[in-house]
């Protein structure tokens, strides 16, 4: 019996919400039934799509029908139903289905196919074409959509090495006369947070995932394209809708692909989360919120009718940038220093995704919900200073901000701040304190930019210190609490600042 | 859903969870009472005290895939988690509802009856905890990050700006002096 059993069953509710998802790739004997169950919901989710869109444009017809065993009877035939015979679950397409798609989507030579899979009579293929990922999908030889993403190969190569994606949307029109790009209106908040999430989320670089889904359209019809690169431990991705239904997406080669009936239907065809399986377990992440589709339009006939190399298409992820402020003041964001430099206590460490830094990378919760805006952090451009306490410290750069945060040792704190403010203060904080033979001493520690081979510490007593910066970074001890600090900001002018008090920046 | 047997230990439970979910309600289960009691002991206020309770479960259930064993008990991580939610509250002015709202789950109406249980509990946990508040406060804090937070001593070194070893005497005198008490009102 517990105290609050309502939030029991509340936290029991949010969790299956959260993290029961099927595993494409799960041993039979790991499953659970629930699990089952789910995978055999997945399997039907054509037949509900359809019959609730069925029941959404003939609703006057269902009044007159007056029993939903006949509205059942009438879709279960499937005639009238687009992307009829589409199945959750992919398969891999027979030699001559693959055969006819690579010739379909433009004669794809074979060895430029990043993945192939089937779902019912619908071959999909990705592919490299002039540098893009592709993705096309068709029926037989009929084409229905081929979409490219936005950027180059290279670009979701990045990803894997520990890039944090950005949104960046965009809205192509189909038709070479009519082409156009235009940004939509995308809550841009919760997808920042989200990637510092799943990226934390996992420990190693080969879990890394990257999500891109595309809104298209075929005709009068719409569908959702996924694609993206996985890390080489990525078994198995699987997309859960807003309405709960799982399409397992095909894993190959280092990407992923899978694709819908259906786009940005709210409380629909939308995905708003994706589990990812790996060697260590799997793993729930939430997705951006899908990019408003204006409802309204429709594929001009001319220009882009089916079978065309045209569609509607809508990258979501790119990789983001640090701020070229931040590598122009500060040499710790140009240079690559050496993976370690010294483990003595009190030096300063600077790392750059070493093993070591990879392997206990987090970002705590304090630290993600202070980044929910949009501060462009790229995690794998984060420095380490070790302080000589126990405490790790971890400077994030991103396009708008820096963060720090306690990664080891501490106690998960941490603060961002925009670029400016960086470069003009650097980041001085109290790093605690330190009992060095038998005497407590403040450890001030901190990033000052480029332009600072000293920084100068005002004691109470009116005595002053020379204290090293070696890669924009410093760290010594006091016998208290200094008075101030004095350097010289980006612009070269000289700084002093007060010295913080314990657990300030 | 219960699970019968040897019992599980928290790292797998909370391993668990991610494809078991019914695993999280066997981990809110073990740590309720003393999550509870630590923010009664804080707050003194049943509803605060269960607000901060779910809030505390739910900011550790949506990051329970982030939990590494190898860097200690998951009870301490807990902790760790809800002396966060704590001071943020403390320093807002409010609690906050974040995890619960990226959850999706529905408001906690905490009815007469649980109040009435958590009440109960303050007042065991004013039996338990009340000669806490009356040793000196080095001391007091030392107990309480130690036993009830179960943090490190190397963290509460640094925190309390005192070496481990002082940490260490004086979470022995703390303890002892309790001892001494109850054994008197027993």
């Amino acid at each position: 019996m517990t105290l609050i059993p309502t939030l029991e069953r509340e936290l029991i509710a949010a969790a299956e919400r959260e993290y029961l998802t099927p595993v494409a790739t799960g041993d039979a004997s790991t499953s659970s039934p629930r699990w089952r169950a789910d995978l055999g919901a997945a399997a039907h989710r054509p037949r509900r799509r359809w019959l609730r869109r069925w029941l959404v444009l003939s609703a006057g017809a269902l009044a007159l029908a007056a029993a939903a065993g006949v509205a059942v009877a009438l879709l279960s035939t499937g005639t009238t139903a687009a992307f009829a015979g589409w199945t959750a679950t992919p398969s891999a397409p027979t030699a001559s289905a693959l055969a006819a798609a690579r010739t379909a989507c433009g004669s794809v030579p074979s060895a430029d196919v990043l993945a192939a899979e089937a779902r019912g009579p619908y071959t999909a293929i990705a592919f490299t074409r002039a540098d893009k990922p592709w993705q096309c999908v068709v029926k037989g030889s009929h084409v229905v959509v081929n979409l490219s993403t936005r950027y180059p190969v290279r670009a979701y190569a990045s990803v894997l090495s520990g890039k944090v994606m950005l949104p960046v949307i965009t809205q192509k029109t189909c038709g070479s006369a009519a082409a156009r790009e235009r940004t939509l209106d995308q809550p841009d908040a919760d997808l920042t947070q989200d990637s510092a999430s799943s990226f934390s989320s996992y420990a190693k670089r080969e879990d890394a995932l990257q999500a891109e889904i595309a809104a298209a359209a075929s005709g009068p019809d719409t569908l959702s394209a996924a694609i993206g690169v996985a890390g080489s431990g990525v078994r198995a991705v699987t997309f859960v809708l807003a309405d709960g239904d799982r399409i397992q997406a095909t894993v190959e080669h280092g990407w992923y692909v899978a694709w819908w009936p259906g786009a940005s239907k709210p409380g629909g065809a939308t995905a708003v989360r994706v589990a990812v399986t790996t060697s260590s377990g799997m793993h729930s992440s939430p997705l951006p919120a899908p990019p408003k589709i204006d409802v309204s339009y429709q594929v001009p006939a001319k220009g882009c009718v089916p079978g065309d190399r045209c569609s509607v298409f809508v990258p979501l992820a790119v990789t983001s940038t640090v701020a070229k402020s931040l590598s122009a003041h500060f040499s710790m964001f140009r240079d690559t220093p050496p993976a370690q430099q010294s483990s003595e206590p009190r030096s300063v460490r600077l790392l750059i995704n070493s093993s070591e830094s990879t392997g206990a990378f987090r970002i705590r919760e304090s630290v993600q919900m202070q980044t929910g805006t949009s501060l462009g952090l790229d995690a794998a451009q984060a420095r380490d200073l070790y302080l000589g306490n126990g405490t790790t410290l971890w400077l994030i750069p991103g396009s708008e901000g820096v963060c720090r945060a306690e990664v080891e040792g501490g106690n998960g704190a941490g603060s961002c701040g925009p670029v400016s403010s960086f470069l003009r203060h650097g980041a001085i904080e109290n790093a605690g304190f330190a009992f060095v033979h038998g005497v407590t001493r403040y450890l001030l520690g901190g990033f000052v930019p480029d332009g600072n081979p000293t920084i100068t510490v005002h004691l109470d007593s009116g005595a002053s210190r020379t204290v090293p910066v070696k890669h924009n970074a410093f760290t010594a001890s006091f016998p208290s609490q200094p008075k101030s600090v004095t350097f010289k900001d980006s612009a070269g002018k000289t700084v002093t600042d007060p010295a913080p008090g314990l657990n300030e920046v | 859903m219960g699970f019968p047997g040897r019992p599980q230990t928290d790292a797998k439970l909370a391993l668990k969870t991610l494809t078991e979910p019914a695993a999280f309600g066997e981990l809110y289960r073990r740590h309720e009472q003393t999550v509870l009691a630590y923010f009664l002991h804080w707050s003194a206020t049943p509803d605060v005290a269960a607000d901060l309770t779910a809030e505390t479960f739910a900011a550790a259930l949506a990051s329970i895939g982030g939990y590494d064993q190898a860097r200690g008990e998951l009870r301490a991580w807990l902790f760790g988690i809800a002396r966060h939610m704590l001071a943020r509250s403390l320093e807002r002015g409010r609690v906050e509802d974040i995890a619960r709202r990226r959850l999706g789950m529905a408001t906690i109406y905490v009815d007469d009856e649980t109040i009435e249980r958590i009440e109960t509990l303050a007042s065991l946990d004013g039996a338990v905890l009340g000669p806490l508040d009356e040793l000196s406060e080095p001391i007091r804090e030392a107990v309480s990050g130690r036993v009830l937070e179960e943090r490190e001593y190397r963290e509460l070194a640094a925190s309390l700006a005192c070496s481990e070893s002082l940490v260490r005497q004086r979470v022995k005198r703390g303890l002892a002096r309790l001892r001494e008490r109850l054994e008197k009102v027993q």
